[in-house]
Protein backbone atom coordinates (compact mmCIF):
# COMPACT_ATOMS: atom_id res chain seq x y z
CA UNK A 1 0.00 0.00 0.00
CA UNK A 2 1.47 3.48 -0.69
CA UNK A 3 2.19 5.99 1.85
CA UNK A 4 -0.13 8.86 0.47
CA UNK A 5 -3.71 5.87 0.22
CA UNK A 6 -4.37 6.03 4.29
CA UNK A 7 -4.13 9.51 4.38
CA UNK A 8 -6.38 10.09 1.31
CA UNK A 9 -8.85 7.60 2.78
CA UNK A 10 -9.05 10.16 5.72
CA UNK A 11 -10.47 12.64 3.32
CA UNK A 12 -13.24 10.78 1.43
CA UNK A 13 -13.95 9.15 4.68
CA UNK A 14 -14.90 12.67 6.18
CA UNK A 15 -16.55 13.68 3.08
CA UNK A 16 -18.60 10.61 3.68
CA UNK A 17 -19.83 11.23 6.80
CA UNK A 18 -20.61 14.92 6.27
CA UNK A 19 -22.80 13.46 3.56
CA UNK A 20 -24.33 10.90 5.58
CA UNK A 21 -25.05 13.04 8.74
CA UNK A 22 -26.44 16.16 6.45
CA UNK A 23 -29.11 14.29 4.34
CA UNK A 24 -29.90 11.58 7.30
CA UNK A 25 -29.76 13.14 10.54
CA UNK A 26 -33.10 13.71 11.44
CA UNK A 27 -33.07 16.89 14.25
CA UNK A 28 -34.91 15.31 17.19
CA UNK A 29 -32.26 12.49 17.43
CA UNK A 30 -29.21 14.18 16.33
CA UNK A 31 -25.97 11.79 16.33
CA UNK A 32 -23.92 11.98 19.71
CA UNK A 33 -20.37 12.16 19.64
CA UNK A 34 -19.88 8.44 19.87
CA UNK A 35 -21.72 7.88 17.32
CA UNK A 36 -20.24 10.84 14.67
CA UNK A 37 -16.94 8.42 15.76
CA UNK A 38 -18.18 5.07 14.64
CA UNK A 39 -19.76 6.42 11.12
CA UNK A 40 -16.64 7.91 10.82
CA UNK A 41 -14.39 4.49 11.32
CA UNK A 42 -16.98 2.67 8.85
CA UNK A 43 -17.03 5.89 6.18
CA UNK A 44 -13.19 5.06 6.35
CA UNK A 45 -13.13 1.76 5.66
CA UNK A 46 -15.20 3.02 2.40
CA UNK A 47 -12.81 5.86 1.80
CA UNK A 48 -9.81 3.15 2.08
CA UNK A 49 -11.76 1.23 -0.68
CA UNK A 50 -11.57 4.39 -3.00
CA UNK A 51 -8.04 5.17 -2.32
CA UNK A 52 -7.15 1.70 -2.64
CA UNK A 53 -8.56 1.88 -5.94
CA UNK A 54 -6.03 4.60 -7.16
CA UNK A 55 -2.89 2.44 -5.22
CA UNK A 56 -0.97 -0.24 -8.04
CA UNK A 57 -0.38 -2.21 -5.01
CA UNK A 58 -4.14 -3.34 -4.43
CA UNK A 59 -4.45 -3.95 -8.60
CA UNK A 60 -1.02 -6.23 -7.99
CA UNK A 61 -2.34 -7.73 -5.46
CA UNK A 62 -5.96 -8.75 -7.61
CA UNK A 63 -3.86 -9.89 -10.52
CA UNK A 64 -1.71 -12.08 -8.30
CA UNK A 65 -4.60 -13.89 -7.64
CA UNK A 66 -6.69 -13.86 -10.18
CA UNK A 67 -3.94 -16.51 -11.34
CA UNK A 68 -5.05 -18.84 -8.86
CA UNK A 69 -7.70 -21.38 -9.37
CA UNK A 70 -8.40 -22.43 -5.26
CA UNK A 71 -10.97 -24.94 -7.07
CA UNK A 72 -8.86 -27.50 -8.72
CA UNK A 73 -8.55 -31.18 -6.70
CA UNK B 1 -17.67 -10.55 0.36
CA UNK B 2 -16.73 -12.17 4.00
CA UNK B 3 -17.24 -9.86 7.43
CA UNK B 4 -19.76 -7.80 4.92
CA UNK B 5 -22.03 -10.45 4.91
CA UNK B 6 -22.74 -9.93 8.79
CA UNK B 7 -23.81 -6.28 7.75
CA UNK B 8 -26.11 -7.49 5.08
CA UNK B 9 -27.76 -10.45 7.13
CA UNK B 10 -28.64 -7.27 9.80
CA UNK B 11 -29.53 -4.78 7.40
CA UNK B 12 -32.04 -7.56 5.82
CA UNK B 13 -33.02 -8.03 9.34
CA UNK B 14 -34.06 -4.65 9.61
CA UNK B 15 -36.43 -4.85 6.62
CA UNK B 16 -38.32 -7.98 8.15
CA UNK B 17 -41.67 -5.65 8.52
CA UNK B 18 -41.74 -4.92 4.55
CA UNK B 19 -40.54 -8.15 3.74
CA UNK B 20 -43.24 -10.63 6.16
CA UNK B 21 -46.22 -8.28 5.47
CA UNK B 22 -45.82 -7.09 8.75
CA UNK B 23 -45.80 -10.25 10.94
CA UNK B 24 -41.57 -10.04 12.10
CA UNK B 25 -40.45 -6.86 13.47
CA UNK B 26 -37.00 -5.55 12.35
CA UNK B 27 -34.14 -6.71 14.32
CA UNK B 28 -36.10 -8.71 16.35
CA UNK B 29 -34.08 -12.00 17.32
CA UNK B 30 -36.85 -13.53 15.16
CA UNK B 31 -35.81 -11.38 11.74
CA UNK B 32 -32.27 -12.21 12.64
CA UNK B 33 -32.33 -15.46 13.10
CA UNK B 34 -34.07 -16.26 9.46
CA UNK B 35 -31.87 -13.10 7.70
CA UNK B 36 -28.47 -15.19 8.96
CA UNK B 37 -29.58 -18.39 8.86
CA UNK B 38 -31.21 -18.09 5.05
CA UNK B 39 -27.82 -15.90 3.78
CA UNK B 40 -25.51 -18.40 4.74
CA UNK B 41 -27.39 -21.00 3.53
CA UNK B 42 -25.43 -21.00 0.15
CA UNK B 43 -22.45 -21.48 1.65
CA UNK B 44 -23.47 -24.78 3.58
CA UNK B 45 -22.11 -26.49 0.19
CA UNK B 46 -18.53 -25.66 2.04
CA UNK B 47 -19.48 -28.86 4.52
CA UNK B 48 -19.56 -31.44 1.99
CA UNK B 49 -16.37 -30.32 -0.05
CA UNK B 50 -14.39 -30.03 4.33
CA UNK B 51 -15.53 -33.74 4.52
CA UNK B 52 -14.55 -34.93 1.65
CA UNK B 53 -17.28 -35.81 -0.22
CA UNK B 54 -17.70 -33.75 -3.51
CA UNK B 55 -14.34 -31.59 -5.36
CA UNK B 56 -13.71 -28.34 -4.57
CA UNK B 57 -15.77 -27.38 -7.40
CA UNK B 58 -18.67 -28.31 -6.39
CA UNK B 59 -18.30 -24.93 -4.18
CA UNK B 60 -20.63 -22.05 -5.77
CA UNK B 61 -22.92 -24.06 -8.05
CA UNK B 62 -25.94 -25.44 -7.35
CA UNK B 63 -26.49 -23.62 -3.98
CA UNK B 64 -25.97 -20.06 -5.67
CA UNK B 65 -28.20 -20.74 -8.32
CA UNK B 66 -31.57 -18.68 -8.79
CA UNK B 67 -33.09 -22.03 -8.46
CA UNK B 68 -32.12 -22.89 -5.33
CA UNK B 69 -33.31 -19.46 -4.02
CA UNK B 70 -36.96 -19.99 -5.54
CA UNK B 71 -36.83 -23.55 -4.14
CA UNK B 72 -36.38 -22.11 -0.53
CA UNK B 73 -38.71 -19.62 -0.92
CA UNK B 74 -41.24 -21.69 -2.14
CA UNK B 75 -40.48 -24.41 0.75
CA UNK B 76 -40.70 -21.83 3.29
CA UNK B 77 -43.78 -20.39 1.74
CA UNK B 78 -45.66 -23.48 2.77
CA UNK B 79 -43.97 -24.07 5.86
CA UNK B 80 -43.69 -20.54 7.21
CA UNK B 81 -44.95 -17.82 4.75
CA UNK B 82 -43.48 -14.87 7.02
CA UNK B 83 -40.05 -16.33 6.87
CA UNK B 84 -40.22 -16.87 2.92
CA UNK B 85 -39.33 -13.33 1.32
CA UNK B 86 -36.84 -12.58 4.24
CA UNK B 87 -35.12 -15.61 3.22
CA UNK B 88 -35.59 -15.55 -0.29
CA UNK B 89 -34.08 -11.59 -0.28
CA UNK B 90 -30.90 -12.83 2.31
CA UNK B 91 -30.42 -15.52 -0.37
CA UNK B 92 -30.66 -13.44 -3.49
CA UNK B 93 -28.23 -10.55 -1.38
CA UNK B 94 -26.03 -13.56 -0.77
CA UNK B 95 -25.90 -13.36 -4.32
CA UNK B 96 -25.30 -9.82 -5.47
CA UNK B 97 -22.54 -9.81 -2.10
CA UNK B 98 -20.67 -13.06 -4.33
CA UNK B 99 -21.34 -11.68 -7.55
CA UNK B 100 -18.18 -9.19 -7.48
CA UNK B 101 -15.54 -12.09 -7.31
CA UNK B 102 -14.01 -13.38 -10.06
CA UNK B 103 -15.25 -16.94 -9.75
CA UNK B 104 -18.78 -15.75 -10.93
CA UNK B 105 -21.98 -17.33 -9.82
CA UNK B 106 -23.87 -19.70 -11.66
CA UNK B 107 -27.37 -18.16 -11.78
CA UNK B 108 -28.72 -19.97 -14.36
CA UNK B 109 -28.17 -23.29 -13.41
CA UNK B 110 -29.15 -25.88 -14.35
CA UNK B 111 -30.11 -23.88 -17.73
CA UNK B 112 -26.69 -23.13 -18.24
CA UNK B 113 -23.22 -23.25 -16.03
CA UNK B 114 -22.20 -19.84 -17.05
CA UNK B 115 -20.96 -17.77 -14.52
CA UNK B 116 -22.17 -14.32 -14.44
CA UNK B 117 -19.66 -12.33 -12.41
CA UNK B 118 -19.01 -8.15 -12.01
CA UNK B 119 -15.45 -9.30 -11.77
CA UNK B 120 -14.43 -6.39 -9.22
CA UNK B 121 -11.43 -8.60 -6.93
CA UNK B 122 -9.96 -11.73 -7.87
CA UNK B 123 -11.41 -14.79 -5.66
CA UNK B 124 -9.43 -16.00 -2.81
CA UNK B 125 -10.60 -19.38 -2.24
CA UNK B 126 -13.37 -20.04 0.49
CA UNK B 127 -11.78 -20.41 3.89
CA UNK B 128 -8.89 -20.01 6.03
CA UNK B 129 -6.35 -17.14 6.23
CA UNK B 130 -4.83 -16.53 2.97
CA UNK B 131 -8.53 -16.28 1.70
CA UNK B 132 -9.21 -13.56 4.29
CA UNK B 133 -5.91 -11.83 3.69
CA UNK B 134 -6.16 -11.98 -0.02
CA UNK B 135 -9.63 -10.47 0.30
CA UNK B 136 -9.00 -7.24 2.65
CA UNK B 137 -5.60 -6.19 0.16
CA UNK B 138 -8.37 -5.36 -2.77
CA UNK B 139 -10.17 -2.18 -3.14
CA UNK B 140 -13.74 -3.22 -4.12
CA UNK B 141 -13.54 -5.28 -0.59
CA UNK B 142 -13.71 -2.24 1.09
CA UNK B 143 -15.60 0.07 -0.98
CA UNK B 144 -18.64 -2.98 -0.93
CA UNK B 145 -18.51 -4.53 2.74
CA UNK B 146 -17.71 -0.70 4.34
CA UNK B 147 -20.93 0.16 2.35
CA UNK B 148 -22.88 -2.53 3.75
CA UNK B 149 -21.97 -1.71 7.38
CA UNK B 150 -22.83 2.14 6.45
CA UNK B 151 -26.00 0.76 5.61
CA UNK B 152 -26.31 -1.29 8.22
CA UNK B 153 -25.71 1.84 10.64
CA UNK B 154 -28.10 4.12 8.78
CA UNK B 155 -30.65 1.07 9.03
CA UNK B 156 -29.66 1.03 13.07
CA UNK B 157 -30.18 4.77 13.03
CA UNK B 158 -33.53 5.25 11.19
CA UNK B 159 -35.06 2.10 13.18
CA UNK B 160 -33.37 3.75 16.65
CA UNK B 161 -31.95 0.18 17.96
CA UNK B 162 -28.18 -0.33 19.40
CA UNK B 163 -26.10 2.21 18.96
CA UNK B 164 -28.65 4.64 19.07
CA UNK B 165 -31.42 4.04 21.78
Amino acid sequence: MLKRTPVIAVFIAALIAIVVVYFLELPERPFSAGQKVLLYIISYCVGLGISLLFDPKAKETKNKYLKINFYED
Amino acid sequence: MQLGHVAVALSIASFAPELSGGEVTAFSGESIAVAFAAHWLPNLDGIPIMMGLVRKAFHCTWTHSLLFAVVIGLLLLLLKPAWAGIAFVAILLHYLADMPSSVGLPLLMPLTKKRITLNLWADTGYFGWESTKGTYLQAWTWILEGGAFLLLFIRAYQEAVWPFI
